[in-house]
């Protein structure tokens, strides 16, 4: 009887279970949500830098490619969010365009990775052949700075309603002359059930 | 006088048949969404490479209904050596077609140089 008991339990519970499945990224016809998920990031993204190339703000002139530093980028959301999901996107795409190049030795808080500056350590080191080390001089510094804003409102549109409004704002300073060479303003918006928790 | 009405006829269908929305027929662009074809017409492919070797695309259709529609578009791009080339604009990219409107939309190569492209245009799907 128990057998029994835990097999009907086992069946019951399975059937009510939502099976796991990947997300098709390519053709995802998966409901919006009021919060941002990747297809938002993506929207966000691909605005950017395609606006980036229209403009010809990274089209170094006489060619060549700038060397850009990532600043600040400001979570100003209800979301915990790393804008990293968006700023990634952008450096790779900005990176395989050939106009751009970004150092991951200059940074608002320090490197993003220290092991540039780490191996020139090493110079003191008999253990090291010294021409293997990187030698004095050899970085480069940022031509270029990218920052940005992602911002939330959320307005109540009726007493069921909501709109969610999301605005990914990104700026590309000159860091010779303090002058912003582009600026970009993508907006995603959102409106649903009053129920329905945005962050 | 009589005589003369079926050349005047004529005539007439041939200038305003030249009026009507011609369309385009590029392998480069599709309308993969059986529910709009007829209903929306791609007219023009437009290509420009600018001064730092970007390609540029754009696409001008016409809505011949008279029903406010929400379409979609993916570009893709193929490098020099006919390889598909990997790229965040490589997405469905929302555009409005407004009623007995035309509409244009532009988008750039992820790199220089490309050789080719494909866009596909579809009903947006949410």
């Amino acid at each position: 009887m128990k057998k029994l008991s835990a097999i009907l339990a086992l069946l019951f519970f399975s059937g009510c279970a939502t099976p796991v499945t990947h997300i098709d990224t390519n053709n995802d016809k998966g409901k919006a949500v009021m919060g941002l998920d990747y297809r938002d990031f993506q929207t966000a993204a691909g605005e950017a830098v395609s606006s980036m190339l229209q403009s010809g703000a990274v089209a170094k002139p006489g060619g060549g490619r700038y060397v850009l530093a990532i600043s600040r980028i400001v979570n100003d959301t209800m979301q915990r969010i790393d804008t990293d999901q968006l700023v990634k996107k952008i450096r790779v795409d900005l990176l395989q365009s050939g106009k751009v190049v970004v150092t991951t030795a200059v940074g608002l808080t320090g490197p993003e990775d220290p092991m540039a500056m780490k191996s020139r350590q090493l110079r003191q080191s008999a253990e090291f052949n010294q021409s293997t080390v990187a030698g004095t001089g050899q970085m480069i510094a940022p031509d270029l700075s990218l920052s940005g804003k992602l911002l939330q409102r959320n307005i109540r549109v009726s007493s069921g309603t909501q709109q969610v409004e999301y605005y990914f704002q990104l700026t590309l300073t000159d860091i010779s002359t303090g002058l912003a060479l582009w600026e970009g303003e993508s907006f995603i918006g959102k409106r649903g059930s009053s129920k329905s928790v945005s962050w | 006088m009589i005589k003369k009405t079926p050349v005047i006829f004529l005539l007439l269908l041939l200038v305003l048949g030249g009026c009507g929305s011609s369309k385009l027929n590029d392998r480069r662009a599709s309308i993969i969404d059986g529910s709009i074809k007829g209903k929306i017409v791609l007219q023009e492919l437009s290509s420009v490479i600018s001064s730092d070797g970007l390609m540029s695309v754009q696409v001008t259709g016409k809505n011949t209904t008279g029903r406010y529609r929400l379409l979609e578009y993916r570009m893709e791009w193929f490098g020099m050596d006919g390889m598909l080339v990997p790229t965040v604009m490589t997405r469905w990219v929302k555009f409005p077609a407004f009623e007995k409107s035309s509409f244009s939309f532009r988008a750039v190569a992820p790199k220089a140089p490309v050789k080719d492209f494909r866009v596909i245009i579809r009903k947006a799907q949410q």
